[in-house]
């Protein structure tokens, strides 16, 4: 009786002694923006204990403006990142031997917006406008757009706000759908008193924020690579179906990050997620279609964003083939 | 006992409660929405003044700030300054503007003398120190900020949105940007932007005291409608007046919000956005920049006064009302205390009790009249019933009397049936039904000399005691006047002239008067004016006995009788009758007649006279039905079976 009560003691002893103690492979993390709700699977996967699942050991980095989550990546101070399927593919192009292993956005959340009544109703109403657009990416959509339709316009910098639109220095501006289109809402403009152009009406779609790692870091991890992405879809299922939650939680990072946590802008950023992770094409969630990948190719070249042929098998690992 | 629901004082009560309440809610209802109107005219005025008060020294304050930029400005256009001139320059306006925080001159690239690229000096106050900062790409592409890139495409001045400080996120910053002018081959071109950033602070502090009422507050909005201040420090540049709408499904914040960013200022009525409680809000702009100032009165403070003044007047009006009823509930008792004395002096007089006082009433109006009115006819009502009582007293005696009188009468007549038990070979039965009123009917029978049947039938003119009296006189001298050795025309004739002796009321009687010789059936008569009798055989027709002629008795003195013979055959029966049945009355007021009568007899051949009596009584009373009897009916009858054997 004596022994049984002293093993069950050093049983217990061992067990409150290394409780921190996280078993698991241990990955960072980086985000391509602030930790708003259009990272909010991730948030969810990791606050849920999803990846500790999966016996994953994951560190949440947080993004920010200033951080390129694909600098990062290839300079491999992050495992595995999001970042936006031009984007990636112009990094690859550089050399940098990325892979995505799971897409998220399927639909262009990026759309060009232009206030009713000033004469814009159709895509040819663009030509000879000031055209307000952010750096870079952001571009290679709307100049694909206006190629397309031989649309000569004048191109404005857009900064952090749409202040430039609002005091009409601009005819039409850059907005994501989930983010500075609601941002308009709250300055009062009515979805009914906005034109809205969507480059996936155009056959210009983008499938944005997909999941990225190095193909040497996959090689060696395939099965980390593929938990982890199937821990994020579990968190993102959580999240659409515990809105409540999901946005305390979204809130609770964006005030430790010190950015404004506008409670209604991240439930609209959440639902809008929601539908933009419906494949254009049909599809499973978080599969990227071969369609959009070759659209999207076949526009970078034409641009000349990028100069290899990149293949898709090479680019893309589905997170649903077993290891 | 009266029920509540229909007493008077509950009827009074309910009734002019009911009037006075309509009138009473009338009155307030209006007169409160009345005040409310005043009210919140007032409270438009107020809030104005309190706005104007406020955009004023808001906007007085900003109107200082704009000047420093517009005056670098102006330097810049005029005069080529050194770029050791305009850090001087920089400097010593910064540190010499308490409001101001930084001033930048920025150029477009390339365009200061001398620079080539991007040139944008910058001097801030950073604790209490000033510091110079030439802004460059990437970390500060001004270029594309909205500081610089609006004003000067729009080639305006304007204040920015407001921003938090880089460096401190607890202060609120906004810009002012004055673009500058260069001539440049002969044309003025717009080669930068002039601005001054201040710190928001201040402006706080102008909003945090304009208040009305107690919990009243104001806050501020900037032209894309973010909240710069607000009592509620998570919208301070967070939420913007439209995030709010949506966060509380209210279309009319948004619509609100909407309309201030127009410039417009109105009072408008709204739910509070926190508290959910009804609130009016006053928004006016700041021309200055663009902005909104808003100034929120809950309204339950706002109706503080009026809510109190109204509390008083419906307590007033509770307590007005606990006195009406009183005073109604007084006064109706006054009126109906006395009525319920009268109905109960009225239930003791009804039950017969006329001695039951009438309550005495004090005062002069309606109920003192009716009780008077009432002890008249308490008085009145007991003299007629006294009177009534006394003729009725005297009335019964007289009837009393008048039923002696006609018990009297009867009993003269003979009344015994079988009159004659012993006598088989005639049948012999009468009857009187008489009328209410003693009537003068009578009959007669008796034998003389065991073979000879006298019989008599007569009707006294008149009623009434006299009437009465004549027939037992009548009837008395017949029977007393009769002997075998008279002819029956003499007797009459003796009866008539004794009736005619001090006849002063001028009577008279109608008389049949017959013998029957009960041995052959021969019948000696005297008909003095009666209704002829019908002779009912066993064959043969109903007839009358033959007409005589002769009048009444007691009419003319001396008047000569004619007596007249018939004679019957076995079971030959007489009926004999008064007018009471040919006269008598249906209710249709036809007389029986002697046709009806001819007919009855007809079916009557084999009645006995017991049966023939009584059933023609019936037949009369049957045909009357319910009609009163006026006169008496009388029937006689007399059969002759068979010749009595000698003895």
């Amino acid at each position: 009786m004596k022994k049984i009560f002293i093993i069950f003691s050093i049983a217990f002893f061992a067990l409150t002694l290394f409780p921190q103690q996280k078993k698991g492979t241990s990955l960072r993390f980086l985000p391509h923006w602030i930790p708003q709700a259009q990272f909010a699977g991730f948030i969810i996967a990791y606050e849920k204990g999803f990846y500790q699942k999966y016996g994953l050991n994951v560190e949440l980095l947080t993004g920010g403006p200033n951080r390129s989550s694909l600098d990062w990546l290839a300079e491999k101070k992050t495992d595995i990142c999001v970042a936006w399927l031009s984007s990636a593919l112009q990094v690859r192009d550089k050399n940098v031997k990325l892979i995505n292993i799971g897409q998220l956005i399927q639909r262009s959340a990026l759309m060009l917006v232009a206030k009713k009544g000033s004469g814009i109703d159709s895509i040819n109403d663009l030509n000879g406008k000031k055209v307000a657009m952010w750096q870079k990416d952001f571009q290679i959509q709307p100049k694909a757009l206006f190629n397309k339709f031989n649309l000569k316009v004048i191109e404005f910098p857009l900064s952090e706000t749409q202040n430039i639109f609002i005091r009409d220095v601009v005819d039409v501006t850059s907005v994501m759908l989930y983010n500075e289109f609601h941002l308009l809402k709250n300055c009062g403009y009515d979805s009914t008193d906005l034109t809205i152009f969507r480059f996936e009406d155009y056959d210009l779609n983008f499938p944005e924020d997909g999941i990225y790692v190095l193909e040497e870091y996959y090689n060696k991890n395939e099965k980390v690579c593929k938990d982890f992405v199937a821990a994020t879809l579990e968190g993102w299922q959580y999240a659409f179906g515990n809105e409540d939650e999901t946005l305390q939680l979204v809130k609770k990072y964006l005030t430790k990050a010190k950015y404004a946590a506008n409670e209604m802008h991240q439930q609209w950023m959440l639902r809008q997620m929601n539908k933009l992770f419906i494949p254009s094409v049909g599809g499973k969630r978080g599969e990227l279609q071969e369609s959009d990948f070759s659209n999207v190719v076949k526009t970078l070249r034409k641009s000349g964003n990028i100069k290899k042929i990149i293949v898709f098998k090479d680019f893309y690992r589905s997170p649903y083939d077993s290891p | 006992m009266i029920h509540l629901r229909n007493s008077l004082a509950v009827k009074l009560v309910l009734s002019i409660l009911t009037v006075s309440g309509i009138i009473f809610l009338f009155i307030f209802g209006s007169n409160f929405l009345r005040s409310q109107e005043i009210l919140l005219k007032n409270v438009r005025e107020n809030a104005k003044n309190l706005s104007l008060a406020t955009v004023n020294k808001i906007e007085i304050t900003l109107n200082k700030v704009e000047q420093i930029p517009k005056t670098l400005a102006y330097h810049l256009e005029h005069s080529s300054l050194t770029e050791k001139e305009m850090l001087n320059l920089l400097t010593n306006v910064t540190a010499s503007s308490d409001e101001i925080t930084g001033v930048t001159i920025a150029f477009d690239p390339d365009l200061f003398p001398g620079v080539k690229g991007e040139f944008a000096p910058y001097v801030y106050k950073n604790n209490g120190n000033l510091k110079t900062v030439y802004l460059r790409s990437p970390e500060n592409n001004y270029q594309i900020k909205d500081w610089y890139l609006i004003p000067k495409e729009l080639q305006k001045s304007m204040w920015s949105e407001p921003y938090y400080n880089v460096d401190d996120d607890s202060k609120i910053l906004a810009t002012f940007s004055v673009p500058f002018y260069m001539k440049k081959n002969g044309s003025r071109i717009c080669v930068g932007i002039v601005s001054a950033e201040i710190d928001l602070d201040w402006l706080k502090q102008i909003v945090k005291m304009t208040t009305l009422y107690k919990t009243g507050y104001a806050f501020l909005i900037s032209h894309n409608g973010t909240f710069v201040t607000h009592p509620t420090k998570d919208f301070i540049m967070n939420e913007t007046i439209f995030s709010i709408a949506e966060k509380y499904k209210d279309q009319t914040i948004r619509e609100f919000g909407k309309a201030a960013l127009r410039g417009e200022s109105n009072l408008i009525k709204l739910k509070e956005f926190l508290k959910k409680k009804d609130i009016q809000l006053y928004y006016m702009p700041l021309l200055t920049n663009d902005w909104s100032l808003g100034i929120v009165i809950p309204e339950d403070e706002l109706m503080e006064d009026l809510n109190a003044l109204t509390k008083y007047i419906l307590l007033y009006n509770l307590l007005g009302a606990i006195l009406l009823i009183i005073a109604i509930t007084i006064l109706a008792n006054r009126i109906t205390r006395p009525l319920t004395k009268l109905a109960a002096a009225t239930d003791e007089i009804a039950s017969g009790n006329f001695d039951v006082a009438i309550p005495e009433m004090n005062s002069k109006d309606e109920v003192s009249h009716l009780a008077a009115s009432f002890n008249f006819m308490k008085i009145s009502l007991r003299q007629y019933i006294d009177n009534l009582m006394e003729t009725t007293a005297a009335k019964q005696k007289m009837e009393s009397e008048l039923k002696i009188a006609h018990e009297i009468q009867m009993g003269i007549l003979p009344k015994i049936f079988p009159a004659f038990p012993n006598r088989s070979e005639f049948d012999i039965y009468a009857a009187i039904v008489p009328a209410k009123e003693v009537g003068g009917d009578f009959y007669d029978f008796f034998l003389l000399e065991n073979s000879f049947l006298y019989f008599t039938i007569g009707d006294v003119s008149g009623k009434g005691v006299p009437a009465s009296l004549f027939m037992a006189v009548a009837k008395t001298l017949i029977k007393a006047s009769t002997s075998i050795d008279y002819p029956l025309n003499e007797i009459i004739a003796k009866v008539n002239n004794d009736l005619c002796t001090e006849n002063d009321s001028s009577m008279f009687v109608t008389i049949f008067f017959g013998r029957i010789n009960l041995r052959n059936g021969e019948v000696d008569f005297v008909n003095a004016g009666h209704n002829l009798p019908y002779i009912v055989s066993l064959n043969g027709e109903i007839k009358k006995i033959e007409k005589t002629g002769d009048i009444a008795v007691g009419v003319i003195d001396n008047y000569q009788y004619q007596l007249a013979k018939i004679k019957l055959v076995e079971n030959d029966t007489l009926f004999l009758y008064t007018d009471g049945i040919t006269e008598a009355q249906n209710n249709l007021d036809k007389l029986y007649s002697e046709n009806r009568l001819e007919i009855f007899l007809d079916s009557q051949r084999l009645s006995s006279a017991k049966e023939l009596v009584q059933n023609s009584v019936k037949e009369v009373k049957q045909f009357s039905g319910a009609a009163p009897q006026s006169d008496d009916i009388t029937s006689f009858v007399i059969k002759w079976i068979k010749p009595m054997e000698n003895d």
